[in-house]
């Protein structure tokens, strides 16, 4: 079935979902060719969504998102949004149709510079009064123009069901959808929001496991694996579950995506173990060293091997290095280690020229860390140790779920800082957004010094509260749970 | 220089790209991965990932060869980064192919090969989602990049990544050992060591480096591949270090003034610096690792426009005073 697109205003009616690229729809508009072999039916075809008890979702989301879409209309305007993946488009598709309700969605036309159909698209009310318009796709001077957008935002009627369901980008500030939905904005024009979370490890193995049937040779521990390359995106795991499915163990995604191999990278640099015998060229080299107590045996592995075919992105494996080290380390030297992780976070971190620099950040910190690592006789004393995943990530997830609705969040959204600032996120004290410093919309009242509360740790979790009064608006910071203070 | 046989002016990347899977060399569990692809069909949307010259163009294009057979001419569009790829033609040209009605048999789809993705703009890759989801039952997309990190994540969110590491020495010579078989190079074993110096993991260098020093001097030795490549031979670099290490500051700047004054500029310098100090085993753990570092700083201020032989004389005196200081 084609999508029709008109010029001007391009709408298609209700399910007008392409994205579950292999959707049932797919299968029934049948292109001509029968499929014989088994194989060939993808995985996708059979396990999209039809009714709400099949969606993997979180119910607490879902009901949400159902609440919204159940009001009587006009509904207002919903901001959806979540990182990709994570059942934002399945669940408008598949409630609105159990909702029998008509959605229209925004397909882009073909001249928008200058042009106004956006804007038409917005003004126009769907075909019935109870149906809503959908928009997954921004045009592309939105994101240009950011004042222009909000103009149009404010100018939407008030009878109007509006869902823009957009994908979070940590990799872009520039096409992130919350740089458009500011708090700010939301809580102005009255915006309803509801931002969808990553998928758990457990939820993603839950889902595989529904998807693979009973019949299958896939274990569980696979399902496990597989959802944490998927990291919380349950499309990327319902991909590489289908590459599984059809050729085998072993050719459904690279073995270096595996978070065990890259443990096992981390693990060589922070075990930094050295070898039981020396080669004498070593020996050699290590003898022009004035300093006697600075030499070493060779290490156990090659330090530029590892280095250079390392496939994980360099600040990811500096970071696991920045926080697993503090286990290993002798406490005299680690200072050593952060000197040249926090190098290698500011001079060598080029930007522009990051192939050539995270070349230097790498060699740095990984022979920083493996030679003041060291101990005569250590290998016996240490104990097996988990490794896990840097605390930063947890603790951002952990903070979204402290948020209590319709209360404006002061824990910094991630995505605020890490393009500009690159181990900013590993650190656990965030920055308050500037963004809402560049609002001129009222005044922060610190009850306590930024100092203090920022001398409070990685675990502080900062919630405020709006107090409307007199046209401005007052922050009110309130701590909360300070009891866990033993990280390192 | 008159006239050259036509043979003999088709690059050597070229007329030794492979046209199959098999013959790729290297990466041989990716390679495994799309052969399966290539034999079953239904290929999911790619990014492939890989630094330079390892082969990532070279196997998107086997791989669809395999997949289309005789259709790939018709059913296979590709974009470089030399072509324009603005959201213009992001949206059009892509769109217009994807339009196209190419039959073909089950399992099989059309093929867009964007290569070098991570150089596409942000917008670009935005409007690259929409055509993605759009046209998914007939045309698949296969991105090729230096970092998969680079492509918003909307769009890895939808492929699946293939990951192809660097080429080690050994996969190299392997290669340029064939290569110089069929063209009867004359060559000794050092000259290829430097080949593979000159490349640093990269075949296409590689290749080019081995063409280049057969059609200017014919025989391939150490001298001729530096010469031609235009890069300070490595082992004055390492008598440097060596130099660095004994704390001797006088001769060990003399090799970086020499360096210098045969033109080689600053930033040609601290690279092969960086590239020799790393494998270097005449210099002490600990030594290394500052040597690195100091030559890292040095090589951001050279990039941030200080390029003067004043910033390669203070590296040089830094690097003298550390076994000393150690
Ligand atoms: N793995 C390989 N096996 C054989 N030849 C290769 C391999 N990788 C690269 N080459 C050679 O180098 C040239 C460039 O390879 P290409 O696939 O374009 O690299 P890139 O990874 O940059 O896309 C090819 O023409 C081919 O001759
Ligand atoms: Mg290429």
């Amino acid at each position: 079935m084609m999508v029709t697109t008109r010029k001007k205003r391009s709408t298609t009616v209700s399910d007008a979902f392409n994205d579950d690229s292999t959707g049932k729809r797919a299968k029934r508009s049948g292109t001509s060719t029968k499929t014989t072999q088994a194989e060939s039916v993808t995985i996708e075809c059979d396990t999209t969504p039809m009714t709400s008890n099949d969606l993997h979702m979180h119910s607490r989301k879902l009901s949400e998102i159902r609440n919204w879409l159940s009001k009587p209309a006009p509904r207002g305007i919903l901001s959806l949004i979540g990182p990709p993946g994570s059942g934002k488009s399945t669940a408008v598709r598949v409630l609105s149709h159990e909702l029998k309700i008509l959605t229209s969605e925004w397909l882009e036309c073909d001249h928008e510079i200058e042009d106004d159909s956006f804007a038409d698209f917005l003004h126009c009310r769907p075909s019935t009064r109870t149906g809503i318009l959908l928009v997954r796709h921004l045009p592309q001077s939105t994101y240009n123009d950011l004042p222009k957008f909000h103009e149009l935002l404010r100018s939407i009627p008030s009878s109007s069901s509006i869902i823009f369901c957009l994908p979070s980008t940590q990799s872009s500030w520039h096409l992130n959808p919350t740089r458009l939905f500011t708090p700010m904005i939301c809580l102005d024009l009255g915006i309803s929001q509801i931002t969808t979370n990553p998928f758990a490890t457990t939820f993603l193995t839950k889902a595989m496991k529904r998807v693979a049937g009973n019949n299958s040779d896939c274990r569980d521990a696979e399902l496990t694996e597989i959802a944490k390359i998927a990291d919380g995106d349950l499309r990327k795991a319902l991909i590489i579950l289908n590459l599984r499915l059809r050729f085998g163990k072993g050719n459904a995604y690279d073995k270096a995506d595996s978070p065990i191999s890259l443990f096992h990278a981390v693990g060589r640099i922070v075990y930094a173990k050295r070898a039981e015998k020396t080669s004498s060229s070593w020996k050699e080299a290590e003898r022009l060293l004035n300093n006697e107590r600075m030499r070493r045996p060779q290490p156990d592995f090659d330090v530029n091997l590892l280095v250079e075919e390392s496939p994980y992105d360099s600040q990811k494996l500096i970071s696991f290095v920045f926080e697993h080290s503090p286990r290993f380390t002798p406490m005299s030297s680690l200072h050593k280690v952060f000197d040249a992780i926090s190098l290698s976070d500011s001079t060598l971190h080029v930007w522009n020229r990051r192939d050539v620099f995270d070349q230097y950040a790498l060699q740095t910190v990984v022979r920083n860390s493996l030679f003041y690592n060291y101990q005569e006789n250590a290998g016996e004393s240490r104990c097996k140790y988990a490794f896990t995943n840097p605390l930063s990530d947890q603790l951002v997830k952990e903070m979204r779920k402290l948020v209590p609705e319709n209360e404006v969040s002061m824990c910094w959204r991630k995505e605020y800082y890490t393009e500009t600032v690159p181990m900013m996120s590993r650190m656990g004290i965030l920055p308050p957004s500037m963004e809402y410093f560049s609002h001129n919309l009222g005044s922060f009242i610190w009850l306590k010094g930024l100092d203090q509360w920022k001398a409070q740790g990685s675990h502080q979790i900062v919630k405020t509260r709006v107090v409307e009064e007199e046209g401005h608006v007052e922050f009110d910071i309130v701590d909360t749970d300070d009891s866990d203070t033993d990280s390192f | 220089m008159a006239d050259l046989k036509n043979s003999e002016t088709i690059p050597w990347v070229e007329k030794y790209r492979p046209m199959l899977l098999n013959d790729i060399v290297g990466n041989e569990h990716t390679i495994e991965r799309l052969k399966h692809f290539a034999k079953h069909g239904n290929v999911p949307n790619l990014i492939i990932s890989g630094p330079p010259g390892c082969g990532k163009t070279t196997s998107i294009w086997a791989l669809a060869r395999e997949l289309l057979g005789k259709h790939v001419k018709e059913a296979c569009l590709e974009l470089n980064a030399s072509d324009d790829r603005g959201i213009d033609v992001v949206r059009n040209k892509i769109k217009t192919f994807a339009q196209t009605r190419v039959t073909l048999p089950a399992g099989r789809h059309k093929m867009i090969i964007l290569d070098e993705a991570d150089s596409m703009t942000e917008g670009a890759q935005q409007a690259l989602r929409k055509t993605m989801e759009g046209y998914s039952k007939t045309t698949r997309f296969a991105l090729a990049c230096n970092q998969s990190d680079k492509i918003i994540e909307p769009l890895q969110s939808r492929c699946a990544i293939v990951r192809y590491m660097k080429l080690s020495d050994a996969e190299m010579l392997l290669r340029l050992q064939e290569v110089a078989a069929m063209e009867n190079v004359q060559y000794d074993d050092e000259g290829l060591v430097a080949i593979l110096f000159t490349a640093q993991g990269d075949m296409r260098q590689a290749l080019n480096n081995l063409q280049c020093t057969v059609s200017g001097y014919g025989y391939v030795n150490a001298e001729n591949v530096y010469k031609v490549c235009d890069e300070p031979h490595p082992s004055m670099m390492e008598d440097m270090f060596v130099n660095c290490v004994k704390g001797k500051v006088r001769e060990a700047s003399e090799t970086i003034h020499l360096l210098y004054r045969l033109g080689y500029s600053p930033e040609d310098i601290i690279n092969t610096m960086f590239r020799v100090c790393k494998v270097c085993d005449k210099i002490p753990e600990l030594l290394k690792l500052e040597f690195l570092r100091e030559i890292g700083i040095c090589h951001v201020r050279i990039v941030e426009g200080l390029s003067t032989l004043v910033q390669l004389s203070g590296l040089v005196a830094k690097m003298c005073m550390m076994n000393e200081a150690s």
